[in-house]
């Protein structure tokens, strides 16, 4: 298939053969994904993957500190280590091959069989772990900025998050606005430990990516919160796909997600959410503004294993129209099959009423000003729930940062 | 300060005010009554300059620096920095934006307007605060969101405190009065009649008489089918409790 023109060559030196040849096979014996797969109905990327991209080199380039973060910098998918500080934590390349391997093998085989997690694992070069040692709490959050320096090209990051037992830290990954028609490609796997407590953020800001991937698959055991915020801030296609087993009893996981989305800008959210064990929590919150032409999917989906009783999963899903030409489509998906759960699902799509905009104006506020103000209220509740206050007011400078 | 001349408003093709004249001259009171569907809160929003109502003929004058302006064509928020304020009968919920946020920023567009500074948010609190006592209300309502999950007593208070703090010239309350059990009836006059003054100017719409009894008004006006019939003294609204709208509506 033609995408070995484009990609295939560019990975010289895979962690693992295995998982790159396995992905190759399924990529060349797998039609392209189109409105007849599920998962992809309302996104089409064979525009995006017909285009030669080069794959970026790392660069040895400045970047800006955030203060009362720990740093870390990647330029093209590589941690510059000399820019990059950290404390208590370790980052490290991946070098055994056996570790990713068995991780993939125990991802949830809906996931390991989606089209882009296939491209990441084909992708796949250099593999970085954070991991948050044993009953560590981290003093700062970890804030992850990743750059690609030129135009036309691609570049992947590929990360994986272990959480030791009892552990507590904040992750948060941009991609930060560099330059022209890029592709981001980007993997997280995460592994939350019983006790552990982690909130991870991605935060995508560059409006002039050309495709943006986003795969999460996320384990959480025992007793451990984990915390995930989807921030798509603009890009011109984007489409993420979340993955979660809740494995242990009191488990809880927050699905998070915000787009804000202006032009022809399109943005794609498949969520799955597995309930294996008993006594486990999930809330999905994932909020959508449109302006223009703009395009939001979400599909929600949540699997109640048989033995998975007294489970709790609720989702919501709201999207305000800022214009009659905006789309947005909205799925929840919920298959029980434990009889004594709590599952919620609710979804609405609208216009901001035109009762609130008069009530700001009879008051001297000018329609505009009401707007990004009924906007920001709109959104807020997605940035609250992120605990980490530092970690919020950063993100609220980013999404806010036209209202002020 | 404020002629409406000959206007004739419309929403959606039908005519609701029908010819209206009626003025309003700087420090008097005046209760705009009527029975259901008269047009009476239609009276009140075209005046606040509400996007859903067409002025098709008339004109609505209104006095800025000393000197009487058509505002038809005018912004509703520039009306209200002119002085303009519509009290709602349902005042509306906004889910996210905090009470004292709410305020605040108004406050500052109307400080802007005038040239003045703007006032930051510790102070600003503390210059609510003030007016606070005069409405029974606890400081807790400055931080929820605007109206949401208030009673319907709460939100006619909050109505009357985002009055009080923007000081309007000419303020029209409509239906103020409705939902209101007597103490808050009363607490609601009291915070009427503290803007009352030679410079600032309000106008109640309401369909009873039991506001009159705490804010006395120079006028009534009767509305009827988009009209004013009838306009006199207090006397008149204590006629229309005795004997209702219909002797003057079949007059």
């Amino acid at each position: 298939m033609y995408l070995s023109k484009h990609y295939i060559d560019f990975n010289n030196d895979p962690l693992s053969q295995v998982l790159h040849e396995e992905s190759k096979q399924f990529l060349e014996t797998t039609e392209l994904p189109n409105r007849k797969v599920e998962t992809w109905k309302y996104t089409n990327i064979s525009n995006e993957l017909e285009k030669s991209f080069a794959l970026a080199r790392p660069k040895n380039q400045d970047f800006d500190k955030v203060f009362g973060f720990t740093n870390l910098f990647f330029s093209n998918g590589k941690l510059i280590e000399n820019k990059s500080d950290n404390d208590d934590f370790s980052c490290a390349m991946v070098t055994d091959a056996k570790e990713l391997e068995s991780i993939v093998t125990q991802m949830d085989k809906d996931f390991k069989k989606d089209y882009a997690t296939s491209l990441q694992l084909l992708l796949h070069d250099k593999v970085y772990k954070i991991k948050v040692p044993k009953n560590t709490s981290l003093s700062k959050p970890i804030l992850i900025h990743h750059s690609i320096t030129d135009e036309n090209s691609f570049a992947q990051s590929f990360l994986i998050i272990e959480m030791e037992e009892g552990s507590k830290a904040q992750v948060c990954e941009t991609y930060e606005e560099e330059s022209k028609n890029q592709q981001f490609f980007s993997m997280t796997i995460i592994n939350s430990k019983a006790n552990s407590n982690l909130e991870h953020v991605l935060l995508q800001t560059n409006p002039e990516a050309e495709l943006v991937l986003n795969n999460v698959h996320i384990n959480c055991e025992k007793d451990s919160y984990c915390s995930q915020s989807n921030l798509q801030l603009g890009m011109k296609k984007s489409r993420s796909y979340i993955s979660a087993d809740l494995v242990g009893s009191q488990a809880e996981l927050h699905l998070n997600g915000l787009n804000k989305l202006i032009d022809e800008q399109h943005a794609d959210t498949y969520i799955k959410v597995n309930h294996k064990a008993a006594h486990s929590y999930s809330h999905q919150l994932y909020k959508s503004l449109l302006d223009d032409k703009s395009k939001s999917i979400f599909t929600g989906c949540v699997d109640v294993d048989r033995q998975a009783q007294n489970i709790d999963a609720k989702q919501l899903n709201k999207k305000l129209l800022l214009s009659a030409k905006a789309h947005a489509f909205s799925r929840p998906q919920m298959e029980i099959n434990a009889d004594d759960v709590k599952c919620a699902h609710g979804s609405t799509t609208g216009q901001m009423s035109d009762d609130e905009i008069f009530y700001f104006e009879s008051r001297g506020i000018s329609k505009e000003r009401a707007q990004k103000i009924l906007s920001k209220a709109f959104l807020n509740d997605v940035l609250l729930k992120v605990e980490n206050l530092p970690l919020r007011k950063y993100l609220m400078s980013n999404v806010y940062s036209e209202e002020k | 300060m404020l002629e409406v001349k000959d206007i004739v408003a419309k929403v959606d093709e039908n005519v609701i005010l029908n010819k209206i004249n009626f003025s309003v001259k700087p420090g008097e009171v005046h209760a705009i009554m009527g029975p259901n569907g008269s047009g009476k809160s239609t009276l009140s929003k075209v005046v606040a300059g509400h996007p859903d109502y067409e002025i098709t003929e008339g004109e609505i004058q209104y006095e800025i620096n000393g000197r009487l302006k058509d505002i038809g064509e005018m912004e509703a928020s520039d009306r209200a920095k002119e002085g303009i304020f519509l009290g709602f009968q349902y005042p509306v919920e906004v889910p996210g934006v905090t009470n004292i946020g709410f305020m605040h920023e108004a406050f500052n567009a109307l400080c802007e307007h005038q040239g003045a500074d703007i006032m930051n948010e510790k102070d600003f609190r503390e210059y609510v605060k003030s007016k606070l006592p005069i409405l029974n209300m606890r400081e807790d309502f400055l931080d929820r969101a605007v109206n949401e999950g208030f009673s319907g007593g709460e939100k006619k208070k909050n109505e009357i405190l985002q009055m009080l703090l923007l000081n309007p010239r000419l303020a029209f309350l409509d239906e103020t009065d409705s939902g209101l059990d007597i103490d808050a009836l009363k607490i609601v006059a009291k915070g009427v009649n503290t803007l009352k003054s030679k410079a600032n100017s309000i106008v109640l719409v309401t369909h009873y008489q039991r506001l009159l009894d705490y804010i006395e008004p120079d006028y009534v006006h009767v509305l009827s089918k988009g009209k004013i019939i009838k306009s006199g003294e207090k006397s008149l609204a204590l006629e229309l409790e005795k004997r209702g709208y219909d002797w003057l509506v079949g007059e």
